[in-house]
């Protein structure tokens, strides 16, 4: 006779594969070591009162919205899969020292549900993200994760509520009501994967007026992954 | 679950306004008080690879002094590191997985789905009680994608409610439920069958 594993059997094989590890002596002190030291430095003087620095500005953001399915159900009683929509969010080199972009939302559109009553747009992420596209550089941040039905999808649409820049310089967003529309067509296949990447181009996107504001309008080109594949950090 | 404890919220909202000080007391005490556990949860996620698991705790506390301002206190402290070293954990298997020129098939979702697998469970015995238990749970977990594996270390190693999962994965609790759920069945169908 065979016996199916219980939760409570999984979780004793995990606490025995996942034990307690404790770090290095020196590795400990080395970090302990470097926090006091970030903390004791000084703030670095603002670039924003140096624009002859900054007024090279290049920076390059991306989101990434990866979907996946739910496994398939393994039993006979199959029910409807579904999936997950991860949101991912990366840099590119700039001088702007911090630029923190906060994003309320972000819906989906899928084809053909125009009559619906939402118009077909779904929300995907509904909690209020704030990421610093500076401290981001080369690597990604994953801004959120939903499930999704499967299906064709054609746009993406972005709430942004505020972008800082430096800390303290609350930018200007010029967007039709704060939303910011990309198109571009995913499909969505059960049981896989798809990964779709906004590529923000950051220098197109953050201007300066001649009255030291800023100005944030985002620049975006949708990346568009094969089903199944991991989403991949723009060039 | 390690022992190291966690402030309670009166000290963490106290912490967090000491962060947002740049108070450097606040730093060390977040590091006291969360080093340990954090690393051990780190070295679970990165498949107990101590050198990555030192430049993710590293650079997971060195953005948490830097985005201090920034953490509202919304979530617990410990919640809020988790968060940071998740994603970072996150970019390390997504480079690991750029890097390989293809992907294993034991990563593959659609290989676990498919059954493949399933072909080769032979009976065993009881594996809660043998000696091999860990080579053989370890050879089961290491079929699944990287985000199960994270999924069950933070529920059933780390013993996080669902909900702090949700702050550190940026999932709506039924997504986190249902990745759980997918995650023991996956696990299940990758060990191999015992009876009597």
């Amino acid at each position: 006779m065979t016996e199916e594993y219980n939760d409570s059997d999984l979780e004793k094989m995990l606490k025995d594969i996942y034990k307690p590890e404790t770090a290095s002596p020196q590795f400990k002190e080395r970090l302990r070591r470097q926090l006091v030291e970030a903390a004791s430095r000084p703030a670095p003087r603002p670039l924003w009162f140096r624009p002859m620095v900054w007024a090279p500005v290049a920076a390059a953001v991306a989101l990434g919205l990866i979907a996946y399915f739910a496994v398939a159900s393994l039993t006979s009683t199959h029910t409807v899969r579904s999936g997950s929509l991860a949101v991912w969010v990366t840099d590119a080199p700039g001088e702007v020292q911090t630029l923190d972009v906060t994003v309320s939302e972000i819906q989906v559109h899928r084809a053909g549900d125009d009559s619906a009553s939402d118009d077909g747009w779904i929300t995907v992420i509904s909690q209020p993200v704030t990421f610093d596209l500076i401290a981001l550089r080369d690597v990604q941040e994953l801004l959120g994760e939903e499930e999704l039905d499967p299906g064709h999808y054609t746009q993406v649409r972005l709430i942004v509520d505020n972008v800082t820049v430096n800390d303290e310089i609350e930018a200007e967003i010029k967007l039709p009501s704060g939303e910011l529309k990309v198109v571009g067509q995913f499909e969505i296949k059960a049981d896989c994967t798809t990964a779709l990447t906004l590529d923000f181009d950051a220098e197109a996107s953050l201007q300066y007026t001649g009255e030291g504001k800023a100005v944030f309008q985002p620049v975006v080109k949708p990346i568009i992954g094969e089903p199944c594949q991991e989403a991949t950090t723009p060039d | 679950m390690t022992s190291t404890k966690t402030g309670t919220r009166p000290q963490e909202v106290d912490l967090v306004r000491r962060l947002h000080r740049n108070d450097p007391s606040a730093i060390e005490e977040l590091y006291t008080t969360y080093f340990d556990r954090l690393y051990s949860l780190v070295y679970n996620q990165v498949d107990r690879d101590r050198s990555t698991a030192e430049d993710i705790v590293q650079d997971t506390f060195l953005a948490a002094v830097r985005s201090s301002k920034r953490f509202r206190g919304q979530s617990s402290t410990y919640t809020w590191l988790c968060s940071i070293a998740y994603h970072k954990v996150a970019d390390f298997y997504r480079r690991k997985a750029s890097e390989a020129k293809h992907i294993d098939r034991s990563f593959n979702v659609d290989a676990l789905e498919s059954g493949e697998q399933q072909a080769e469970r032979v009976p065993y015995t009881n594996p809660t009680d043998s000696i091999d238990t860990a080579a053989v749970v370890q050879q089961a977990l290491a079929r699944l994608p990287w985000d199960y594996r994270q999924v069950l270390i933070l529920k059933y190693v780390d013993e996080l409610p669902v909900l702090e999962i949700c702050k550190i994965m940026r999932r709506s609790p039924k997504s986190v439920e249902g990745l759980l759920s997918r995650a023991r069945r996956a696990l299940k169908e990758n060990l191999p069958a015992w009876g009597e």
